[in-house]
């Protein structure tokens, strides 16, 4: 090969003023700048807020426990509690419209977002060499951040049914995970390259080092992600090449209606305790596509 | 702690140092101009909004590579960016030798191309390709071979010999 004649062939490729500008315009903006600094300042108000809300609980449960020691012994919840074990699941996910990350307890109540599609890569499909589209599944890649929060907790794991946990490899907060790398297959899909992902029905964390994942809302190389897709039938026949965005909404508010994440924490004492989400995709349109949860047990 | 502005300026040198190589990458990644001005616009986004190494001449640009590539292989899944520009279009600007050579290129697996443009166009070693682009430096090696000898083969198909 002349490397001379490739070099002149790349050194004609250029980006153009106009685009430079652009990115150099946004720094100066301090509009991304400045969503980082936004995301550190709730976070440390909450950070205090949880600490004197915890504290204010632990003097009325202390209290409680000194003043009513019979009652609560006797009290038809006892047995399940008198360990202190319980837990609940939060969301993190960061807002769409200003990043701004805002942590919500999960029940089972409400949907409650707990991410969004990642960022370019919206509805996939797997390129088979550059140009064989023949083996396309319509799939959908999605950031999300659940961490959950009580009392005597260990560890947590999370395992997910109809659908896979992407994790990046090498990634320490998650300590033991369950699955292989050809779950992929299923998908017609394989995530980074060289084994960067690798696809797991479960994965768990410790307590103490949970992972914060709101800091990757918007990043297409979070270390964890949710791969979900059309069912096998849905798929049949559909091309990459049809289909106007009344049907893109249709598959992908379809896209988690058999999926569950089942949540399991591990007390210290060696106890568990589970609660199961209920998963949902909420088509806004092509750049706000969220994925929901709410406890349905 | 360097103030704002020091990291601003720093910030814009990096952008402006850079800005032909990232969108080299996406370019020959992503085979359209537009798409490749996008990645440019998200790995800079990434570059304001993340840890950065951007006091580290070396490992910066290394960070970049390897962000821009990542955001290639993630916007390749993408059903919306496929097919969006057709390829004679995002061609024509070329001359028709270097129309054929970037053709042949885009006919190599995305990784060889990558590997192609760090080792003979950023003059990077075997073992630093390995390491920016998180590979075995065996798979580098026989991946750098596998694509000489593919790019060539196609050359001389084409009528061209280039080496």
């Amino acid at each position: 090969m002349d490397k001379k004649f490739y070099r002149e062939t790349i050194d004609s490729i250029k980006i153009s003023h106009k685009a430079v500008d652009e990115a150099i315009e946004k720094l100066h903006s301090g509009d991304t700048v400045g969503k980082v600094i936004k995301m550190e300042k709730p976070k440390h108000f909450k950070l205090k807020a949880a600490g004197m809300a915890a504290a204010v609980l632990a003097l009325v449960v202390a209290l409680s426990a000194v003043f009513y020691p019979y009652s609560a012994s006797k009290s038809p919840v006892a047995p399940k509690n008198k360990n202190n074990n319980s837990f609940f699941i939060t969301a993190n996910a960061a807002e769409a419209t200003n990043d701004e990350a805002k942590s919500e307890k999960i029940t089972s109540n409400d949907f409650v977002k707990i991410g969004e599609v990642v960022p370019t890569v919206g509805f996939l499909t797997y390129d088979v060499g550059d140009n064989d589209i023949s083996n396309d599944r319509m799939v959908g890649l999605f950031n999300y951040d659940l961490k959950c929060e009580g009392n005597n907790i260990d560890k947590v794991t999370y395992k997910i049914d109809n659908a896979t946990f992407c994790v990046k490899n090498g990634y320490k907060p998650v300590i033991d995970k369950d699955g292989q790398n050809d779950l992929f297959k299923l998908y017609g899909l394989t995530v980074g390259e060289e084994g960067e992902y690798g696809a797991y029905y479960s994965y768990t964390v410790d307590y103490d080092n949970q992972p914060d994942l709101s800091k990757y809302a918007d990043d297409i190389t979070a270390p964890l992600q949710i791969l979900g897709g059309i069912n096998e039938k849905e798929q049949k026949g559909q091309t990459t090449k049809v289909h106007g965005k009344a049907k893109w909404s249709e598959y992908y508010n379809s896209i988690f209606n058999d999926t569950v994440i089942t949540v399991t924490v591990t007390f210290k004492d060696g106890t568990e305790q589970s609660q199961k989400l209920q998963l949902q995709c909420d088509y806004k349109d092509d750049k706000n596509i969220l994925v929901n949860a709410k406890v349905i047990e | 702690m360097e103030n704002s502005i020091g990291t601003e300026k720093k910030l814009e040198e990096i952008i402006r140092k850079y800005a032909d190589m990232i969108y080299r990458i996406a370019f020959q990644n992503l085979k359209s101009k537009a798409d490749a001005e996008d990645i440019f616009q998200e790995v800079c986004i990434s570059l304001i909004t993340k840890n950065a190494p951007v006091d580290d001449e070396l490992h910066i640009k290394n960070w970049l590579i390897r962000v821009t590539v990542n955001k290639c292989n993630n916007f390749h899944k993408s059903f919306w960016q496929r097919n969006r520009e057709p390829l004679s279009e995002t061609l024509k600007c070329f001359p028709h030798e270097q129309q054929e050579l970037l053709e042949d290129i885009w006919r190599l697996p995305k990784n060889y191309r990558n590997i192609i443009y760090l080792y003979y166009y950023e003059s990077y070693t075997i073992a630093e390709i390995a390491e920016i682009l998180g590979l075995n430096p065996n798979t580098v090696s026989s991946s750098l071979q596998r694509a000489r000898k593919k790019l060539k083969n196609v050359l001389i198909e084409g009528g061209f010999n280039y080496g």
